[in-house]
């Protein structure tokens, strides 16, 4: 009952032991997680880490470790360790229901408005910080064990310190950070992109050849309303099934890109109807990857590669609807096919990389 | 995925029209067409890629103990809010209440006695306003259900009703909102439970209901006038920093420091202020509790 009220700097030493102890499990825990072979386990790392480890920390701390403890003990450890002990304004022990309210309140309250509450103990003539005046508290010296507090302290700093670093450093050097980038920014889009080409070469107008290169270089320079315009005239134009299915095509195309995906789906089906274009089953595999209808996708795109089977793009499109509809060693077995028709491209060879990492 | 990009496709594009222009023109037949396109082929989505992965490889248990995590986490959240909202307002009010008894209020005594008025104050700030809210549910739920069974006559029946109803919720949701004020207050000062607060406030506001509504009114004003000075100077110092003021070579490390004090004051004086508001409303509304009181002798 003799004792005195503990000071600032013996409780500051206390409240870090306090954090740093708890800090332990989850610096063990980024350890691992940074040592993760790729971003798939690394996720997985982090659902079983949130699940059996913050999750369950965080009601452990707010539950056990300052309430229970500060009720039963007189302290948490890390009060424990610097020889104080908490008691209410009577000397004795702190009641469960005012010791959690003392740690979740009552440490809101004095950390609200710049930690004025917990430097207020600097200032204060009992040395109550102001969860202390809220809760009837007072935190006293039983033993003056402040030196090996400080050794603690040092020790958790260290070892929390050199796992906290650790974890970074393997980051750094890993796979990981490649693969975060991968996802954070979007650099998987190539600088250059590769063109389809269909080798199906049935007849057309010479005429007809012209006015569809001229809406060519219109899309090439983002005209896209005088595209539209010229590729109207080029179907009322069209002599033969084949022209009007690759104006339908063009015209696809253009609403393609301006994103009308709707509209581009039906001028592709439109310019099917009238003659099998591998590029229109092209763009219909990407509309339909893009609505994650991957059932359809394939289907398009085994399409695609029955009328243009030497054609890489095709084979990519039909390797990543098959990939994620989760058929996984036939999405492989069409990548490698694309890659091997075209050798030079990266945007295959990277979904390849992605295929046989991640399987 | 990698969609539709023009850049850098043009040359392979017209690469593949001038050849074949070239062959075209030489043939006194139709021509052909190598038929392409420009859109990219598709790319495997690097974040579905992983979130696809991580549903399938995790456990079906770690999901489940997650979802059940959660909702404890949730819950205790909710708990601790309740808490700190309900001994806030407690302890404020007593602070009010011990200063205008011309005594100075401090932590220990005002937190003391927010103690005892939690139960009351949890209760009045959780159980009506969630009784309100399932009647207002239920309401809207048969109203749907007769509106979509019922024929046309009925639709037009029940589509009265609802704005009828409609009304009578706003109306019903600032009678309950006036009812708290009291209620509160109620609880506090005069010890009472929640349900004998919730009444007892309820009656208060049956006899001044347009007492308080103006004060409301006047309220707001006061607070908008309260806050509209300090914010507009604090505002036309940081305007005055970041706009008028240009950085230049010599000036600029100072320059930096004088805005990073602003924006400091800034946040500082905006937490006073919001400290000093609430102070101020909370105040306003226990005086005029004690008048109504008095008045009513209640």
């Amino acid at each position: 009952m003799g004792s005195k009220n503990a000071g600032f700097l013996v409780r500051f030493i206390a409240f870090w032991l306090d954090a740093l102890i708890l800090l332990l499990p989850h610096a063990i825990a980024w350890s691992y997680l940074a040592g993760s072979s790729n971003l798939a386990s690394f996720g997985q790392g982090i659902i079983f880490y949130i699940t059996l480890l913050a999750l369950p920390m965080m009601f452990f701390s707010s539950l056990f470790y300052y309430a229970w403890m500060t009720n039963h003990l007189g302290g948490t450890p890390g009060k424990l360790l610097t020889g104080l002990e908490i008691k209410n304004e009577d000397g004795n022990r702190l009641s469960y229901k005012r010791s959690f309210f003392r740690h979740t309140t009552g440490y809101a309250f004095s950390g609200v408005f710049f930690w004025l509450g917990f430097f207020s103990i600097i200032k204060d003539s009992e040395k109550l910080s102001w969860h202390d005046k809220a809760v009837g508290s007072k935190v006293v010296v039983n033993k003056s064990l402040w030196p090996v507090g400080l050794i603690f302290l040092f020790i958790l700093l260290v070892v929390n310190w050199s796992l906290i670093v650790n974890s970074v450093n393997k980051f750094l050097a890993g796979p990981l950070k490649q693969e975060f980038a991968n996802i954070t920014v979007p650099l998987l889009i190539p600088k250059t992109p590769k063109l389809s080409t269909d080798t199906t070469q049935p007849q057309s107008s010479l005429n007809f050849q012209e006015d569809y290169q001229e809406i060519s270089n219109l899309m090439n320079q983002a005209n896209y309303g005088t595209a539209e315009d010229k590729a109207n005239t080029l179907l009322i134009s069209a002599q033969s099934d084949y022209e009007k299915a690759l104006s339908y095509e063009i015209k696809g195309e253009i609403f393609y890109q301006l994103k009308k995906d709707n509209a581009a789906k039906t001028q592709m089906q439109t310019a099917i109807e009238l003659y099998p274009l591998a590029a229109a089953y092209q763009i219909l595999t990407q509309i339909e990857l893009n609505n994650r209808n991957y059932g359809k996708a394939i289907e398009y795109a085994q399409k695609a590669v029955e009328l243009s089977p030497d054609t890489a793009i095709h084979h990519n499109n039909l390797g990543v609807s098959l990939y994620n509809l989760g058929r996984f060693d036939e999405a492989v077995v069409e990548m490698k096919k694309a890659v091997d028709l075209d050798p030079e491209s990266k945007l295959y060879q990277d979904n390849l990389n992605t295929m046989q990492s991640n399987i | 995925m990698a969609v539709a990009l023009f850049s850098g496709g043009s040359y392979n594009f017209s690469n593949s029209f001038n050849n074949l222009s070239n062959v075209s023109e030489k043939s006194t037949g139709p021509g052909s067409i190598n038929q392409t396109t420009q859109v990219l082929g598709a790319q495997i989505d690097p974040l579905t890629n992983l979130l696809t992965q991580l549903i399938s490889q995790v456990p079906t248990s770690i999901w489940i103990i997650l979802s059940l995590e959660f909702v404890a986490f949730i819950i205790l959240a909710i708990i601790i809010s309740l808490i700190n909202s309900s001994w806030s307002l407690g302890s404020l009010i007593q602070a009010i209440q011990t200063a205008l008894d011309d005594k100075p209020p401090t932590i220990r005594d005002s937190s003391e006695k927010a103690f005892s008025t939690l139960k009351p104050l949890i209760w009045l700030q959780t159980i009506p306003m969630l009784i309100y809210l399932l009647a207002v549910f239920l309401a809207i739920f048969v109203l749907i259900g007769i509106y979509t069974a019922g024929g046309e006559s009925t639709k037009v029946i029940i589509a009265i009703l609802g704005v009828i109803l409609g009304l009578v919720f706003i109306y019903g949701l600032i009678i309950l909102s006036f009812t708290q004020i009291w209620a509160t207050r109620v609880a506090i000062l005069d010890k009472k439970s929640g349900r004998a607060s919730l009444g007892a406030g309820y009656r208060l506001v049956k006899k001044k209901f347009w007492s308080m509504f103006l004060l409301g009114i006047v309220n707001t004003i006061m607070t908008l006038f309260i806050i509209a000075i300090p914010i507009g100077i604090i505002f036309g110092l940081l305007w005055a920093a970041f706009s008028l003021i240009k950085p230049d070579a010599i000036l600029g490390a100072g320059l930096m420091v004088v805005r990073f004090i602003l924006v400091i004051v800034f946040i500082f004086g905006l937490y006073l202020l919001s400290g000093l508001l609430t102070a101020f409303k909370a105040s306003v509304w226990t005086i005029a509790f004690h008048k109504i009181k008095d008045k009513y002798g209640l």
